[in-house]
């Protein structure tokens, strides 16, 4: 009888993850479209449907709005990430990105144009990272749990951005504002071009800085780290600071790029969660972020485009939910060597 | 005692560790019912070895077991449970959050003892009010004392049908109130038929309370003494062994000693544990240039947390630490800011961080060192990797490279890699515990000789051990630690036989 093992291969020896990653995609839509036999659209109607969804050129575009929000939340949490510092408030930063980002240019600095979006950004960025480094100073100082308190602090952020849309902020009484002004509005493929000068700006940052350093060695070694000079409160409250600042900034590039106005949703937008899948999928790199949320975005604009082309939503979010295992699973195989014994 | 009776019996107890170092080399030993057995020995003797293949926690290499006279195998200490044998582990494990009552259900569980809470709740009463121990079976563990859960666990091995009750050094955390009751309770159980094996390192508690004394040596059990014909000198010569004490060691006067200026300096230091109890009690020591100055002791009287302390990972109560005479005072993280060197006592994951590559150790390693691989806020990688180039070759470190996790290095050339990146740093101080600690004998010789070499080119170092040969060999100078305070100072030649007796006091 024939066994097959995995044996773990040595650091240096592993298999390029994106490469694998990429195997794993091709591998997943192959399960996906064989599931498609079991929707009435059958496997050619699946086929085609993909074919359709990944030829439009549209379609990329569609998804840059997504990119964006889901590669900045993950970026930051990756990095809080690798200093075992497990947040899940990238949401809650987010939306406050948001919601600082309409107050400005809406009604603070309205005819300002693009001056308004470098103030916007900033302060925006400002608010994200004094809401993530709130988390920093519960953890480090009175030794909370880093989780749920960032957990409590994403629903605080949900129920002031849906009592604004509700009440002073409403238009026309419905749970929406008003849309941003033409002037401040920016293509979604600029704000996604400066998402990404942000994420290669982070993995400058973690492969070439001592914070990068400091970060690693806390996040494997937190007494070693100690021991020899690293200050784990500092270095907990810069990546607090830090994961803040680019959520916020990712909130506030989605509602200039992707949405244009604020409106009431009972789970809240979405993309700080999905940023922790981000993170992870990318085996916390911030390069493979990039990656990682091109792919999340992708599967969110399939989720209408295949809809539109007849496959059942259950069905689609089965597919979704098996190219992301398939990658997942290959991802993690690159650590391994297959042994045929 | 008219009849008695062997409630263990160990014959040809073997037992070697991976690295070659022989624990117990031929034990043969008997437990009788209803007596204290005290058993004796320096740290690394071999007792607790003894102790856990007796409670089925380690298995022998060679030797078998009997119980009541039945020969046994155990697969695990549920088997020796069976068998009415326990083990209290000198750190209490209980749950914190659970209360006594619901740690023994859950110990009960994983013995395949089906017991209700009821049950264990009647169960703890009955067994507190039989033996006179106070424990509330509905007390939260984490609001009770270090005694308190020590008599926890005593109460959690009777309620599960404990006969022969193993105590690994049960004093150590306890005040000498708790520690006299203590040896209080062992006489009631022993009394009602519960036979007792009391490992300790304190000579007096053994002539207190046992009945037998056995003492062991370097894995080889040399003596056992009935209660008469033991007394403190004839025990303390088979613990260390007799000409070891027999005259003054270390006559070689190197020129090095208390004569350079002060690089460390420590007042009135206090420090607590884990446990939140002072165990370091009121330290003073100074330190000078070229001086190697031992801490000698047995384990867990206070070293580990002063060592905590001095590196700055542990909070100081009261008290202070100056380093190189100034008035600069060491804070937290302190140790690594500076030209300080620190040897930890673990590798991976205090030493070293596991998983990344040797490049990225040294310059995690000296992060906060002026001669690291930085510059600003930048890493200079190159500089990083050639300086680990220049470690490995000066220290022969033998790795498959440089880009290789610590993990992929024998114990041994770990030890080198460490040493090599504490020295790149040009330290003035070298603090450093245990830095030989399961190391092969060649590899602590090497350990031993950089040591010297930097003390000799005038490093100041503080070398806490367990290995009393170790600083006979290295120390100028050894301060004996016990019970968190300095209770002796030798210099060389030392009075192996008064270092040996302040530590067993």
């Amino acid at each position: 009888m024939a066994a097959i093992k995995l044996v773990e291969r040595a650091p240096m020896e592993r298999g390029n993850p994106l490469l694998y990653g990429a195997a794993g995609l091709v591998a997943g839509i192959v399960i996906a479209v064989a599931i498609g036999a079991l929707t009435p659209a059958g496997i050619s109607g699946t086929l085609h449907a993909f074919v359709k969804v990944f030829s439009s050129p549209s379609f990329l575009a569609l998804s840059l709005p997504y990119f964006t929000a889901i590669s900045l939340s993950g970026v930051g949490l990756a990095l809080a990430y690798r200093a075992s510092f497990i947040t899940i408030g990238a949401e809650g930063q987010l939306i406050l990105g948001m919601i600082t980002g309409f107050w400005l240019l809406y009604y603070m600095l309205p005819g300002l144009g693009r001056i308004s979006l470098l103030v916007g950004s900033a302060i925006s960025v400002l608010v994200g990272s004094v809401y993530g480094l709130l988390v920093g100073l519960l953890r480090v100082y009175l030794g909370v749990n880093e989780t749920l308190v960032s957990l409590m602090l994403n629903y605080i952020a949900l129920s002031v951005l849906n009592y604004l849309v509700s009440g002073p902020w409403s238009v026309g009484g419905f749970t929406k504002t008003d849309v941003l002004p033409a002037g401040v509005v920016v293509s979604s493929l600029t704000a996604s071009l400066v998402a990404l000068i942000v994420l290669v700006a982070l993995e400058v940052l973690y492969r070439y800085t001592r914070l990068g350093v400091a970060i690693d060695s806390i996040g494997l070694a937190r007494k070693m780290a100690m021991t020899y000079g690293i200050n784990y409160a500092r270095v907990i409250l810069k990546v607090s600071f830090l994961s803040g600042g680019v959520a916020g900034l990712a909130g506030f590039l989605y509602l200039v790029s992707g949405a244009q106005r604020l409106y009431s949703t009972s789970y809240g937008p979405g993309y700080g969660y999905i940023g922790i899948l981000a993170a992870w999928l990318a085996g916390l790199r911030p390069l493979g972020v990039i990656a990682s949320s091109m792919l999340l975005g992708l599967l969110y604009v399939m989720n209408t485009s295949l809809q539109l082309s007849g496959v059942l939503p259950s069905f689609v979010q089965a597919m979704q939910a098996v190219i992301v295992l398939s990658v997942t699973a290959f991802v993690a195989l690159s650590r391994y060597r297959i042994v045929v014994s | 005692m008219s009849t008695i009776v062997e409630a263990v019996r160990a014959e040809g107890i073997w037992k070697t560790y991976p690295g070659g170092i022989v624990a117990n080399r031929d034990v043969s030993i008997s437990v009788r019912q209803g007596e204290i057995l005290a058993l004796l020995g320096e740290n690394g003797a071999g007792k607790t070895t003894l102790v856990n293949i007796i409670a089925g926690i380690l298995a022998p290499d060679k030797g078998s077991l009997y119980v009541y006279g039945r020969k046994v195998r155990f697969h695990g200490p549920s088997d020796a449970l069976r068998y009415g044998i326990s083990l209290v582990p000198q750190n209490p494990r209980l749950i914190e959050s659970f209360t006594v009552a619901e740690n023994i259900v859950l110990a009960a569980r994983l013995a395949g003892i089906k017991l209700t809470l009821g049950q264990v709740r009647d169960a703890a009463r009955s067994v507190g009010e039989e033996y006179g121990i106070a424990v509330d079976p509905d007390a939260y563990v984490w609001s009770l004392s270090m005694g308190e859960r020590q008599r926890a666990e005593i109460v959690k091995a009777l309620v599960l049908g404990a006969k022969i009750l193993l105590l690994d050094e049960p004093t150590t955390h306890l005040s000498p109130l708790e520690s006299s009751k203590l040896l209080e309770l062992t006489r009631t159980l022993s009394s009602q038929g519960k036979s007792i094996v009391f490992i300790t390192h304190r000579i007096n508690e053994a002539l207190e309370v046992a009945d037998r004394i056995a003492v062991m040596r370097s894995g080889r059990l040399v003596a056992l003494l009935a209660r008469g014909e033991a007394d403190r000198e004839k025990v303390l010569e088979l613990m260390f062994g007799a000409e070891r004490l027999a005259e003054p060691a270390g006559p070689r006067g190197a020129g090095r000693g208390s004569v350079g200026r002060v690089v460390l300096e420590v007042r009135g230091l206090w420090v607590k544990n884990d446990y939140g109890a002072y165990s370091v009690r009121g330290v003073d020591l100074t330190l000078h240039e070229g001086e190697i100055l031992g801490v000698a002791g047995i384990a867990g009287n206070g070293q580990r947390e002063l060592f905590e302390a001095l590196i700055g990972i542990r909070e100081i109560e009261k008290g202070k630490i100056v380093v190189g005479g100034s008035s600069a005072v060491v804070g937290k993280h302190a140790a690594g800011t500076s030209d300080i060197a620190v040897i930890p006592e673990d590798r991976i994951g205090w030493a070293l961080v596991p998983g990344k590559s040797l490049v990225f150790n040294t310059a995690a390693g000296m992060y906060g060192s002026p001669l690291g691989p930085y510059r600003g806020i930048r890493v200079l990688w190159e500089k990083a990797r050639s300086l680990t180039a220049r470690i490995v070759k000066e220290m022969n470190v033998i790795t498959p490279g440089l880009d290789v996790p610590p993990e992929a290095l024998s114990g041994g050339n770990m030890q080198r890699y460490i040493v090599g990146r504490e020295l790149a740093k040009k330290p003035r101080l070298i603090l450093s515990m245990n830095p030989t600690g399961g190391l092969d004998v060649a590899a602590a010789r090497f350990v031993h000789q950089l040591l010297l070499d930097a003390a000799s080119q005038g490093v100041g170092i503080l070398l806490f051990s367990e290995d009393l040969d170790e600083l006979i060999e290295l120390a100028d100078r050894i301060l004996v630690m016990n019970r968190g305070t300095i209770v002796y100072e030798s210099l060389r030649p030392f009075d192996v036989r008064e270092i040996a007796r302040r530590m067993t006091v």
